[in-house]
């Protein structure tokens, strides 16, 4: 079964498939505002004219080219292109702005390669044995290590601890707005009735990112009057030597399993896993401090990460019948759609289809990692636009990418409001990192604590008895007691 | 420089702390319901209350370093030239939000080309004032970057961006 399934993958329909979904996907996930999930979606229809194999393997090719192809804003223009790529922007960007973009966007391509590569074979040969484990996750364990992510972010993305703590409070703050889980009830609106399904994560970043950035460039077009243009891209490779990829191979093993395991966790996805990779790295790193002036550690632990999710969301999709995040959700209708029941019994009734899926996005791996390679001196090349140009005509694509969330101007709106508000913030330098996590991490910790509260009839005690609880929020508490011990450190 | 960002430090401190006043107060209006025994207000309170005790830290810290500042001078030091300099920035930061504003509100009232175009001729003449006179090179990627972004979405995605209100070639002006 599993060798049809690859010889089915390796049809030329579906070869025609991998390549074209690569490639839209890897220029949704590069222009800022459009991302995987538009890509799947706008994509969708397309699929079902087509035979329920090569239907899938596109659209999985649509998934992993645009987690893969965000990095090359974060990269260039410190803009990610997707919510997967916003830790790539701390060391990415730096890199390139001190003319090492080749060797940043090298070591981001390859380091997506091998995560997805690890989350794939994961996928093919113990997928079921992972998902069964996962199964055993609770609404107290997923609080939990939602509260344990949120605190490792806050405690170490920014220079300063409360700094960080008040970007991770802002976060959890605007993601309350709107409709609360479970029941309902509506909550910070101000009787603004387009408020009540809250902010969308995009609009939030891009008006946090883009619009901080063309402001930015505003402000050097009076410091500096004329901008210095990277012309010189020059690039051998990858960019990036063996050994230096060989020197972060403890660096990308972690990453890997951080970003496969958050995958398989429903509601968190490659958004949440990429910083929470790259804190982890900052905070196993011997030169910790260098993390943010545009070192490899800090791409690598990202770009792994987010890919290696890709295979692990699709674990329980495909095992279970039970989506990890929206792009599996809609994998999983057009499975139905096609006729196809998902659900533990799918590898018994569909193993050839499951099998050349997997073949499928085996490939679509590869061909994602040689599109890139072959589009590494090509993308170097939007260095030689001035920024002055650039930047406001990748706002026009953020616009579109606002307007397309819902097909309304209210969250493009949105986005000149966090446009405003992330200029100030980043004047007194209140990290974006954290105020995306919690952003992203607040609604799933509040969902599961208000279900977990309800399973235990109002008892917090399971928080305690329960070991992996017990654990992330002894973790948590470490990580809040060792950074504000660090803080005084380092003020003595 | 150091005291200009502690101060910066302080005015966000104060006006977060408002804004979590503001965003706790609220939080008395949420319908409460017997569903569940953790009410949907409680989340936003303690969020709250954690902005509100980080700022308050952030408010402490910076008025202990502002009041220990020994050399006044320091604060005299901020020459001239420089407060100049954040003056004429704050204006063009000022400037462009305007320019986005006007794009995204004519975006809205005309059409996605008419509105781009604005936001685009407008920022390019303003962030490249000092790049020489190349206005026919912004006039151009303001006109054609619209249109081109528009028909692609339209046409290829089926994304129905706002319409122009002229409704010629199919809502393209």
């Amino acid at each position: 079964m599993i060798l049809e399934g690859i010889l089915n993958a390796l049809s030329l329909e579906c070869l025609l498939a991998i390549v074209g979904g690569v490639i839209i996907g890897i220029i949704f996930g590069a222009i800022p505002g459009l991302s995987a999930n538009m890509a799947v979606t706008l994509c969708l229809p397309l699929s079902f004219g087509l035979d329920p194999a090569t239907g899938m393997v596109l659209l999985v090719s649509l998934y992993l080219g645009g987690i893969s192809g965000g990095l090359v804003s974060a990269i260039l223009i410190n803009i990610p292109g997707t919510p997967a790529s916003i830790a790539t922007c701390f060391d990415g960007h730096p890199m390139a702005a001190r003319g090492e973009a080749g060797k940043a966007l090298g070591v981001g391509i390859l380091s997506s390669f091998i995560g997805g590569l690890f989350s794939i074979l994961i996928l093919i040969f113990i997928a079921p044995v992972i998902a069964r484990l996962a199964l055993k996750f609770g609404p107290f364990e997923y609080a939990a290590i939602g509260a344990m992510s949120l605190t490792l972010i806050a405690s170490l993305m920014g220079k300063s601890l409360v700094k960080g703590i008040i970007g991770a409070a802002l976060g959890l703050l605007l993601a309350t707005v709107g409709s609360a889980p479970i029941d309902g009830a509506l909550r910070g609106t101000f009787s603004i009735s387009a408020l009540s399904s809250g902010f969308n994560i995009i609009a939030v970043m891009i008006g946090l990112f883009a619009v901080t950035e063309v402001i930015n460039a505003v402000e050097d077009s009076v410091k500096k009057g004329k901008e210095q243009i990277i012309q010189n891209v020059r690039i051998k490779g990858f960019g990036v030597s063996l050994k230096e990829m060989l020197g972060q191979k403890w660096n990308i093993l972690r990453s890997a399993v951080i970003g496969t395991f958050i995958g398989i966790l429903p509601g968190l996805g490659a958004s949440t896993a990429n910083v929470i990779s790259y804190a982890t790295a900052k905070n196993q790193s011997k030169h910790s401090e260098q993390f943010g002036t545009g070192i490899i550690d800090g791409i690598v632990a990202s770009e792994t990460s987010n890919n290696a999710t890709i295979g692990g969301a699709l674990i329980p999709a495909l095992t279970l019948g039970i989506p990890g995040d929206v792009t599996t959700a809609i994998l999983l209708g057009a499975l139905m759609i096609h006729g196809v029941q998902t659900g533990p019994l799918l590898f018994k009734t569909s193993g050839v289809l499951v099998y050349t899926i997997f073949g499928g996005l085996f490939l679509a791996n590869i061909v994602m990692l040689i599109l890139m390679f072959l589009g590494i001196r090509y993308f170097s090349r939007i260095l030689s636009i001035p920024r002055t140009i650039l930047l406001p005509v990748v706002m026009v694509l953020c616009i579109v990418g606002a307007f397309a969330i819902n097909n309304r101007m209210f969250d493009v709106w949105c986005v000149l409001g966090f446009g405003i508000a992330g200029y100030f913030l980043n004047k007194v330098e209140i990290p974006f990192g954290p105020i995306i996590m919690g952003f992203i991490l607040g609604p799933i910790v509040e969902l599961y604590l208000r279900r977990a509260v309800m399973i235990s009839e109002g008892s917090l005690l399971p928080f305690i008895t329960r070991p992996i609880p017990a654990v992330a929020l002894g973790i948590a508490v470490l990580l809040l007691a060792f950074s504000a011990f660090r803080t005084i450190k380092t003020r003595k | 420089m150091e005291l200009k960002k502690t101060k910066k430090d302080l005015v966000c401190g104060i006006i977060l702390a408002l804004f979590s006043a503001l965003f706790f107060s609220q939080t008395f209006s949420i319908r409460k319901t017997s569903l569940i025994s953790i009410s949907s207000a409680l989340f936003p309170q303690i969020s709250a209350v954690i902005l509100a005790a980080a700022s308050l830290v952030l408010i402490i810290k910076s008025a202990k370093k502002l009041h220990d500042a020994k050399n006044e001078t320091d604060a005299i030091r901020e020459n001239l030239e420089e407060s100049e300099l954040s003056r004429k920035q704050a204006i063009y930061v000022a400037i462009s939000f305007v320019i986005l504003f006007v794009g995204l509100f004519v975006m809205e009232r005309l059409g996605f080309v008419y509105g781009m175009f604005l936001y685009l001729a407008g920022s390019l003449l303003l962030m490249n004032r000092n790049r020489g006179k190349k206005w026919w090179l912004y006039l151009i990627i303001s006109v054609v970057t619209p249109i081109v972004v528009y028909l692609l979405f339209n046409r290829a995605f089926y994304l129905r961006l706002p319409p122009g209100f002229l409704d010629i070639g199919g809502g393209l002006l």
